[in-house]
């Protein structure tokens, strides 16, 4: 008998995982989750396996090394853990890069940074900019190499929210119809090909960092804000901060005073208008200011 | 710290990034980050360990003679805040 088995490495700034698939019935989604995220590089700390459970009952059964095994009854539920265990052993020995929880655009090769907590709106936001011309780095972490500061995404599937499915599919913002989408029973894994049909893999230096904030009950605002207060929000999406010395404090005001900064509040998708025509007038210059002391 | 003769003293330990006029402390033991604007940073300046809260509000109603009546209050307020953020000591 010919076992089955595919390996895939992920990597993100200095740290990688390997994933390994003994699950036939499974691959196609797994391709789908890492399609985009897949790396040649072989150096790797941390290995995954994923294995059909035994039993009759069918399930899937994901070990982290001789970790205890976390059981799923479908594809969608092992993506969204896996993708989950795979993002925190990227961030858990990183010691080098910035690693910020932020969606991660491009516009005319210039990163825009939108950091917020799960809720924010960061990947129902990211849907509507991708339909609106940007290009895709992520919807959930970037790493920032402290050297060239150029930032790249961990470029998964979108990770949209039931609600925020809900407005997109309303608004009728991206080719659904025809979109491969995992179901959990928190989110949906959408391709991010069904907002962003010309996708290139890419990097890029950040210009400007939204701080959004989605309220079905406050006014709309978009509102400059200082270098300073860039800092003290970026601090809060600081995922890697404890492998830093003094928790990195530095090189985040660093990385600050570089960029542009602006809060958003946000209640649908018609108020994004003037955040684009907003961020279309930030990120005509292209001259990049190397972030300095 | 509502006693105008009470002198604010900087707790220690904190990392100080100055920014466009705003500053943010650090504190790499707590992990805490405070951001004070342009007037919170002014009176964080002349927290020296040596000034008394009511010289700190002579200083700056000299200094901005068109705001005597606001500089009162936004120095209890700014001093307030930084207690309760643990960045003077107590």
């Amino acid at each position: 008998m010919v076992e089955y088995c595919s390996k895939t490495f992920v990597q993100l700034g200095q740290c990688a995982v390997v994933i390994r698939n003994y699950s036939q019935s499974l691959e196609p989604s797994l391709q789908f989750l890492l399609r985009d995220l897949k790396s040649e590089k072989s150096r790797t700390e941390i290995e995954f396996t994923i294995d059909d459970g035994k039993t009759d009952a069918k399930e899937y059964v994901i070990k982290r090394g001789d970790s205890f095994p976390h059981r799923a009854k479908t594809a969608g539920e092992v993506c969204t853990y896996l993708i989950g265990e795979i993002i925190y052993h990227l961030i858990d020995k990183n010691e080098k890069d910035l690693l910020l929880h932020a969606a991660c655009l491009t516009y005319n090769g210039m990163g825009l940074l939108l950091p917020g907590v799960s809720g924010a709106g960061k990947s129902t936001i990211t849907a509507w900019l991708l339909e609106n011309g940007f290009g895709y780095l992520t919807d959930e972490i970037v790493s920032v190499n402290l050297g060239t500061w150029l930032t790249e995404g961990l470029a998964r599937p979108l990770n949209i929210k039931l609600l925020g499915m809900e407005a997109i599919r309303n608004a009728k913002i991206g080719k659904l119809e025809n979109a491969t989408i995992l179901d959990s029973s928190i989110s949906h894994l959408v391709e991010h090909r069904a907002f962003n049909p010309h996708f290139v893999r890419e990097t890029t230096h950040i210009k400007v960092i939204v701080f959004p904030r989605y309220s079905a009950t406050k006014d709309f605002s978009l509102t400059e804000i200082s270098s300073a207060k860039v800092t003290l929000l970026l601090m809060q999406a600081f995922v890697n901060a404890r492998n830093h010395a003094e928790h990195g404090f530095h090189d985040i005001s660093k990385f600050a005073r570089s960029v542009k900064g602006l809060e958003l509040t946000y209640s649908n998708f018609d108020e994004l208008l003037a955040l684009k025509q907003k961020l279309l007038e930030m990120m005509t210059d292209q001259r990049f200011k190397k972030p300095t002391s | 710290m509502n006693q105008l003769n009470e002198i604010p003293t900087p707790a220690s330990g904190y990392r100080v990034e100055e920014m466009d006029g705003e500053l943010l402390l650090y504190h790499p033991q707590s992990t805490a980050t405070v951001y004070m604007n342009q007037t919170a940073a002014l009176v964080w300046q002349l927290c020296n360990g040596d000034r008394s809260v009511g010289q700190i509000i002579s200083i700056l109603e000299e200094s901005f003679p068109d705001l005597d009546t606001e500089v009162r209050a936004d120095v209890l307020v700014a001093l307030k805040s930084f207690s309760q953020h643990g960045a003077l000591k107590s």
